[in-house]
């Protein structure tokens, strides 16, 4: 009996067995097997810049500049994770804008920069009454010490990514450098999710929130954002540096991925830039010109808070 | 929004249809041997698949990702962001849900069938037989509840699959970056769509239901 039962089940597991095999040949056939190294190259890029479309515009061209056809595998993440994957060898490419961190990466020798290709700036948005008056703070340390304020009192509230990305780690910066701590108060929330998603959730609870313009005027272009409106801006603490990294994990150590970043870096400094400058400008800026400058930018901004 | 939602779907359904059909042969090889065990081991080794059916995916989407980063034991492999990595990772997510559906029925069929044969005086030699067709709808409910487990997951897709556009995106990690990136209208068509499937197969599973019931 049980001989026969076994038998039966052995009959049961080849018809399924070759049912299987037929689907994976077929799936297989339809998607040539390709080493994933060859032609394509798997990049971790910041959220914001995939969402304003800036990404595959520099792919696109490059890759009819170069006639390269190089196939560019885009992860949308925020800038902690980005990092992480570069620094894992999981993605070898990576667009950023978390100085503080890119440099405890690059100090741990886990990451090199490639360049740092733009610009924009965070802003201060939030509800347009603004009862924590924060159009008339002196700057962003002020506004955030307002909104605090305001908090306390149960007046206003913010909406914080907490996900370590960019824009989170610059809002941390500006509440260590106003000395506060606004973790675990009531007003203050944390979305844990990307910047779109955290921006629709303030324009929802009337709440302040820190933003890239980017974001914020590609969601209100659309209609999206009914309540919430920039209040204040900062050029002192709230500019936004966009980089470019690759990773320095074995995986990526190989000739074919070192050339094409170079290449890729090089576009971006000269091309890249006049695509910025013809089609992006006031969402990402070209640092074309003003290289120097947003350097030192970006080393105040590491340390920062 | 350069891809067109009916790609995402295809791929979505190959994905995850592979990715089942494994878990499902495995979960089928499993109960095989599994119903040899007295009845107390068969009982421990049901409840172990039912603890893991509640873990999250994202769990398992970041322990496959620890296997498949280049520095992990399988890095070697370099499929991480590639679908064979969904397969992997939603393989595991099906497995326990295609092994618990289907394993109650096998160990008590077995028993149960041989006994009728034997009181109606039938030969033995008929016990696979009827066994089989009584295993049959329970295997394909079997089969399409992994299937929806597997095309619904999110944390395994979006960990080691990355919703790469035209490469690795499907329906639950299209939604999910179109979500964070502010665009819910499209989001909600794929969601539609992710639902529709969903849909089909509980009527499926209740059909092939009936069709135990009714013979």
């Amino acid at each position: 009996m049980k001989k026969e039962l076994l038998y039966t089940a052995f009959i049961i597991a080849v018809v399924i067995a070759g049912i299987a095999g037929y689907y994976i040949g077929r799936y297989y056939s339809e998607k040539p097997v390709e080493t994933p190294q060859q032609n394509s190259i798997v990049v971790a890029t910041t959220t914001s810049l995939y969402q304003i479309g800036i990404l595959n515009d520099f792919f696109n061209n490059f890759n009819n500049l170069t006639h390269m056809n190089i196939k560019f595998n885009v992860l949308a993440k925020g800038s902690g994770e980005a990092l992480r994957l570069l620094a894992d060898g999981s993605a070898c490419i990576g667009f950023v804008h978390a100085p503080s961190l890119e440099l405890q990466y690059m100090n741990q020798g886990k990451i090199m920069r490639l360049a740092i290709f733009g610009y924009n700036e965070f802003v201060i948005v939030g509800p347009s009454s603004d009862p924590a008056n924060v159009k008339n703070a002196s700057d962003s340390v002020d506004a955030f010490k307002r909104i605090y304020e305001a908090g306390e009192k149960g007046l206003a509230k913010f909406v914080s990514r907490g996900d370590q990305s960019g824009t989170n780690v610059r809002e941390l910066q500006i509440w260590s450098l106003a000395k506060l701590s606004p973790e675990g108060k009531p007003w203050y929330l944390k979305s844990g999710q990307g910047m779109a998603q955290t921006l629709l959730m303030a324009d929802n609870l009337n709440a302040y929130t820190l933003t890239d313009i980017g974001s914020y005027l590609n969601l209100a272009s659309q209609g999206k954002l009914k309540n919430i409106v920039i209040l204040k801006r900062d050029p002192l603490y709230l500019i936004n540096v966009y980089s470019m990294y690759l990773s320095k994990a074995s995986s990526c150590d190989n000739p074919y991925t070192w050339y094409v970043a170079l290449k890729l870096s090089n576009y971006i400094l000269n091309g890249g830039q006049d695509l910025l400058l013809a089609k992006y400008k006031g969402l990402v800026n070209p640092v074309r010109g003003n290289e120097s400058l947003i350097e030192q930018a970006w080393n105040a901004l590491t340390r920062l808070g | 929004m350069a891809e067109s939602i009916f790609s995402i779907t295809i791929r979505s359904l190959y994905v995850s249809s592979v990715a089942s059909l494994l878990a499902f042969i495995a979960a089928t090889l499993l109960s095989l041997v599994a119903s040899q065990l007295t009845r107390r081991r068969a009982e421990m080794v049901l409840s172990f698949f039912e603890s893991l059916v509640g873990v999250p995916t994202t769990v398992i989407g970041l322990l496959v990702y620890m296997l498949l980063f280049p520095g992990g034991p399988l890095g070697f492999l370099r499929i991480l962001y590639t679908p064979y990595a969904i397969i992997i990772g939603e393989f595991f997510v099906a497995l326990p849900m295609a092994f618990t559906t289907m394993f109650r029925h096998f160990y008590s069929l077995r028993d149960s069938v041989r006994e009728l044969v034997l009181s109606l005086g039938e030969p033995e030699k008929h016990v696979p037989r009827l066994l089989l067709r009584e295993l049959t709808p329970i295997l394909v409910s079997s089969y399409l509840t992994s299937f929806s487990r597997a095309i619904g997951e999110l944390g395994v897709a979006l960990i080691v699959g990355g919703g790469i556009e035209g490469y690795t995106n499907v329906l639950t990690t299209a939604i999910a970056i179109q979500t964070s990136i502010g665009n819910y209208e499209y989001a909600i068509w794929i969601g539609l769509i992710l639902i529709l499937i969903t849909i089909a197969i509980t009527f499926a599973v209740k059909i092939v239901g009936e069709y135990i019931l009714w013979r």
